[in-house]
């Protein structure tokens, strides 16, 4: 009984030959490639989505024109005496101008078209 | 990084860790390896080539899906078809055929149509494990592909089929029991490794 089942054991464990085995390994790799588009597609648009969100929530609370008001009010970096840097430290660390938000907005601007060129290169 | 031109030499397990971290084409080779194996079986199990086929795929596209549960304990090609021979038991039990494990008394032997001598002819024409498990009765057929084909328990089988583990272990006993005498060689041992044995299994 046992040699009977080794003997269906290796009887199982050898594959057919299929003529079309190539057609449907590309079949998958199709599928496999389409599925990934897919997915990247769809965290790229819900993230490009919550990017733009977000970005519309920081210009309609008007944090670029509160930021602005503080850099006419606040000393410029070069003006700091450092030996007193102790007291003048959330000076320093503050945005000294309104570029600093445009800095950022252009990082997240080169993110998208990095991602933007990613998707292309997947498509 | 591995060049995809050495990837035909890789080991499994190998290739498989290179899929997890999403080399696809990593893992279009091991379909390239092992997908004749998972389509023969689930043929084997009973499916038409079409139906075969798509839940082959299927089983590739969740493989991939799960690569990082697979450890390399065993061969990807035994995971692969334990994936795939689970898929085919949903298919069969949506279409719905579940009544048919029911508990049958057991038949008689199909009449043979063409007596010994045919039965000795076909005997030297040396029946494969294909013609033979279309022999078997469809629960039969079912419960020894999952057992033996897919690699899974008689435990797992029936917890897949939703049926009581004696009624599988009955299956596959009569299922064995009509294959034993099918594939039986005059000389008794009808090639030690099943080799020599025909395929003729066509896409």
């Amino acid at each position: 009984m046992a040699e009977f089942e080794s003997r269906l054991d290796r009887m199982f464990a050898e594959p057919p030959a299929f003529e079309d085995a190539g057609v449907f390994a590309g079949q998958v790799q199709s599928k496999l490639n389409r599925n990934w588009t897919t997915r990247r597609l769809v965290i790229g648009a819900l993230g490009g989505i919550g990017g733009l969100i977000g970005v519309g929530q920081i210009v309609s609370s008007g944090v670029i024109g509160h930021v602005q008001s503080l850099a006419k009010g606040a000393p410029s970096l070069a003006s700091i005496d450092l030996s007193h840097w102790h007291g003048h430290l959330n000076v320093g660390l503050s945005p000294a101008t309104s570029g600093a938000v445009w800095l950022g907005l252009a990082a997240v601007g080169i993110a998208l078209a990095l991602a933007l060129s990613r998707l292309i290169e997947d498509l | 990084m591995a060049l995809k031109s050495t990837l035909p030499v890789m080991h499994d397990v190998e290739l498989a860790t290179l899929a997890a971290g999403g080399r696809r084409d990593a893992f279009g080779e091991l379909v390239r390896r092992h997908g004749s194996a998972v389509r023969g079986l689930l043929r084997r199990m009973g499916a038409e080539a079409a139906t075969a086929d798509d839940l082959a795929q299927d089983a590739f596209l969740a493989a991939f899906e799960q690569i990082t549960d697979f450890r390399g304990d065993g061969t990807f090609q035994a995971w692969v078809k334990r994936i795939a021979a689970r898929l085919y038991v949903r298919h069969w039990r949506k279409a719905a055929h579940v009544d048919l494990l029911a508990e049958t008394p057991e038949p008689e032997d199909a009449p043979r149509h063409d007596g010994e001598e045919g039965h000795a002819h076909r005997v030297a024409l040396r029946i494969d494990l294909d013609e033979a498990l279309r022999s078997l009765a469809e629960p039969e057929r079912l419960c020894v592909s999952l057992c033996y084909g897919g690699g899974l328990s008689h435990a797992e089988a029936a917890e897949a089929l939703n049926t009581p583990l004696g009624t599988v272990k009955s299956h596959v006993k009569r299922g064995l029991d009509k294959l034993r005498r099918r594939l039986a060689s005059p000389e008794g041992d009808g090639g030690p490794n099943g080799q020599g044995w025909e395929r003729r299994v066509h896409g």
